[in-house]
């Protein structure tokens, strides 16, 4: 379009055509340079690898000399691997509690945070602010916390009950202990994304629900939620992704223990590649955790979509 | 469509070039310099602290002043991670250390590594070099050692005196040992230590107690025991260390790793009086002993408590030995100052340039050992150094293609049973299913 107002300014009919060509191969070669940053970077460090991933699932490769093909063996592994399944089991097992909890959270808070009180603003970069600390630091701190003998969480907890839990020395208590933090960690970052979308909701509406007699959980389910819809879906969506590929939390927190009580998925992908050099194993067990995610991802637009149409 | 094709093969020359560039890294096979001159480069991990690697260059360069050892420093937790990454864009150093054998049929196999028989086969049949043949995969070798450190027993000579107890005498089994950890623990309050433990295990890492149970099973050789796929040998060392830990007698596994408690804050401040651990502790402990990083009191090792009494006249102990590899990508003159100085640094002119530095070398002559025992702060009795003379050495990490794979199995069982989160039963049942089930194992390959 640019191209074509320019050209036309540009003079005589006769070499209009020639300046347009010339105009558009221009702008082609600029828009060219402008996405060329991310683009090759995207390309080299993403794109290729990824490729080259469904090549390598099929092969025994060490990182070291060539991938050698050997057909469905690391496939047949992996059905047998009760590590695999352990931890597809604990990443769903994450992923299941740590997305309503933490979309509840947020959600929760940023209505709170969105009506007019004293302080919102402190508030608001108070709920941020654990979003923003390196996670070294994070786990380092909850783990003291979690202590079962001296940590603050239990010594609270021993003023009411007994039995108290052992948090992450125990199989059963390290992965809710793991899920705590991880919402805690992010419940402020989608806090933010769901005041952005509030903010967008005319008022008008609320007002217009207020004279028809609406009360305040009305309002709520049948104003906000409605108009919060896209913003619901891609707070979700970016969720549910990572929450599947969660690593960093369990890696410094727990290290996968005690035993593999907390070992995720890609905390297994990194073990068999990193640790193991098995390369090739770890691409199938890689490729497992994307299939994974695709399919819940399509799963939540294919609700997406009927939901819209209907 | 031209512009996009131009930029197109900008990008493709671009990649090329990269590529290219990235392939010849490691050919740079320049030979000697017009002056007769050549230098070689080597991998060395924290080198501001281990002087090891500086020695041995400094070493090999005065005694052959035409070859030059260049020094390229890697991570020390990530040495792995970042050589194969090297190695596999061509850009590795003429020699590397093996830091222990859990990784080295991983850079051998695919021919990452020189042939080194050739060099090896000088040293065969010469006893006083330690961990040679723990290199060899189908015949062939691809590292020389240069260091050998073992598990020992150190102890607290100060703390026993004062608690009234025996200081070991090299014929302790494990059960002298649990006995004697539970007379401290009723004696040390009284002798004036209220806040201290019998003896620490450093169960951080799983080497507490499956090394020393390799090492001293009765199944049979080590390396066929480990790739068996039946790992029920670690009952007994496992019953001893949940018994102990139990009673008290030693910081429980929980402690140990979620407040990642060091061996050295514990010996060294005198917080336990007893202390299995390898024998690369014994220069830091004379060190922090002089900079007052650690208590001054009077200590010593003694060989391992063994199974059986019977064992204590031959004890036996474990430690992978630490090579020198060669890169396959070099050639010509360059391999072959290579090969020397890989050759030089196994030798007893390169131990003794080593043991100077407080590093145990693999080469354990007498003249060696006088050298090494020569630093001041080591102690100097008949028992400490038959703890390094007298124990047979096992390997940590017998090679195979399924040792990573079977010790980070391990390693997921012994966190389980410590951790007293699964019944040790079932915790090696279900470690050696995953391990028999990777396909890994030899002669069940698919």
């Amino acid at each position: 379009m640019g191209a074509q107002d320019l050209a036309g300014r540009g003079g005589g009919a006769r070499d209009n055509s020639a300046h347009v060509r010339t105009l558009r191969n221009r702008n082609i070669r600029n828009g060219l340079l402008f996405i060329a940053p991310n683009f090759i970077g995207f390309l080299v460090l993403i794109l290729i690898p990824v490729v080259t991933l469904f090549y390598t699932s099929f092969t025994k490769w060490s990182a070291l000399g060539e991938p050698s093909f050997n057909g469905l063996a690391n496939w047949r592994r992996l059905f047998a691997d009760e590590n695999f399944k352990t931890a597809t089991l604990n990443t769903l097992y994450y992923a299941a509690v740590h997305i309503p909890l933490t979309l509840a959270l947020a959600f929760g808070l940023a209505v709170l945070l969105n009506a007019k009180i004293r302080g919102r603003a402190f508030f608001r970069t108070v709920a941020f602010f654990p979003y923003i600390t390196a996670i070294v630091a994070v786990a380092q701190v909850w783990s003291m916390m979690f202590d079962p003998k001296s940590g603050l969480i239990n010594q609270f907890l021993g003023l009411f009950v007994d039995d108290l839990p052992g948090w992450l020395s125990s199989t059963s208590w390290a992965m809710p202990a793991v899920i705590i933090v991880g919402t805690w960690r992010e419940v402020g970052y989608f806090m933010i994304l769901l005041l952005a979308g509030l903010q967008t909701i005319p008022a008008e509406l609320y007002e217009a629900a207020q004279v028809d007699g609406a009360n305040g959980w009305q309002r709520f389910w049948h104003v906000t939620v409605p108009c919060m819809w896209p913003t619901l879906f891609f707070v979700t969506v970016t969720l549910t992704i990572t929450s599947l590929k969660i690593l960093d939390l369990t890696l410094v927190m727990t290290n996968g223990g005690p035993g593999i009580s907390t070992l995720v998925l890609a905390q297994y992908v990194y073990r068999v590649a990193f640790e193991r050099a098995d390369f090739g194993y770890a691409s199938t067990v890689s490729l497992m955790l994307f299939f994974i995610c695709l399919a819940v991802t399509m799963l939540q637009f294919w609700i997406n979509n009927r939901r819209e149409r209907a | 469509m031209k512009a996009l094709r131009s930029c197109l093969a900008a990008v493709a020359a671009a990649a090329m070039a990269c590529s290219l560039a990235a392939c010849g890294g490691g050919q740079a096979d320049a030979g000697r310099n017009p002056d007769g001159t050549i230098s070689i480069s080597l991998a060395g991990w924290t080198l501001a602290t281990r002087p090891e690697f500086q020695a041995l260059a400094d070493a090999y360069h005065q005694a052959h002043p035409d070859v030059t050892v260049e020094l390229k420093e890697y991570s020390a937790d990530d040495y792995d991670k970042q050589l194969i990454a090297d190695l596999s864009a061509g850009k590795a150093p003429d020699v590397f250390p093996m830091k222990n054998l859990r990784m080295y049929y991983t850079y051998a196999e695919p021919g990452a590594l020189a042939d080194l028989s050739d060099v090896a086969a000088a040293y065969r049949g010469d006893d006083a070099l330690r961990g040679l043949d723990d290199y060899t995969i189908d015949g062939k070798t691809y590292a020389l050692p240069y260091r050998q450190d073992v598990w020992v027993l150190f102890y607290n000579r100060t703390m026993l005196a004062k608690a009234g107890v025996d200081a070991p005498d090299g014929t302790w089994t494990w059960q002298d040992y649990r006995n004697v950890c539970a007379r401290l623990k009723r004696a040390l309050p009284e002798a004036g230590y209220a806040d201290a433990y019998p003896t620490y295990h450093h169960t951080s890492w799983q080497s507490m107690p499956q090394g020393i149970a390799l090492a001293q099973q009765d199944r049979g050789e080590a390396r066929e025991v480990f790739l068996s796929g039946d790992y029920t040998y670690l009952k007994p060392m496992y019953r001893l260390l949940l018994d102990m830990q139990d009673q008290g007698l030693t910081l429980p596994y929980n402690t140990v790793s979620s407040s990642k408690t060091t061996y050295q804050s514990q010996f060294g401040t005198q917080k336990a009086a007893l202390l299995p651990m390898a024998t690369w502790y014994l220069g830091p402990l004379a060190d922090q002993q002089r900079s007052g990083d650690a208590d001054r009191f009077d200590w010593a090792i003694a060989p391992l408590p063994q199974r059986t009494r019977a064992d204590t006249a031959h004890p036996k102990s474990f430690g992978d030995p630490t090579g020198f590899a060669i890169s396959g990508t070099i050639g010509g003159e360059r391999l072959a100052v290579a090969k020397d100085f890989v050759r030089w640094a196994a030798s007893e002119d390169g131990a003794l340039a080593l043991a100077r530095t407080g590093t145990l070398p693999a080469y354990f002559s007498d003249t060696v050992l006088d050298a090494f025992f020569s630093r001041s702060g080591l102690p100097q009795d008949a028992m400490s150094r038959r703890a390094i003379t007298g124990s047979a050495i096992s390997p940590e990490n017998p090679v195979g293609e399924a040792t990573q794979t079977i010790q980070d199995e391990l390693n997921i069982a012994h966190t389980s049973i410590l951790s007293e989160t699964k019944p040790l039963d079932a915790a090696l049942a279900s470690a050696a299913k995953a391990i028999n089930g990777s396909g890994l194992l030899p002669g069940r390959q698919e």
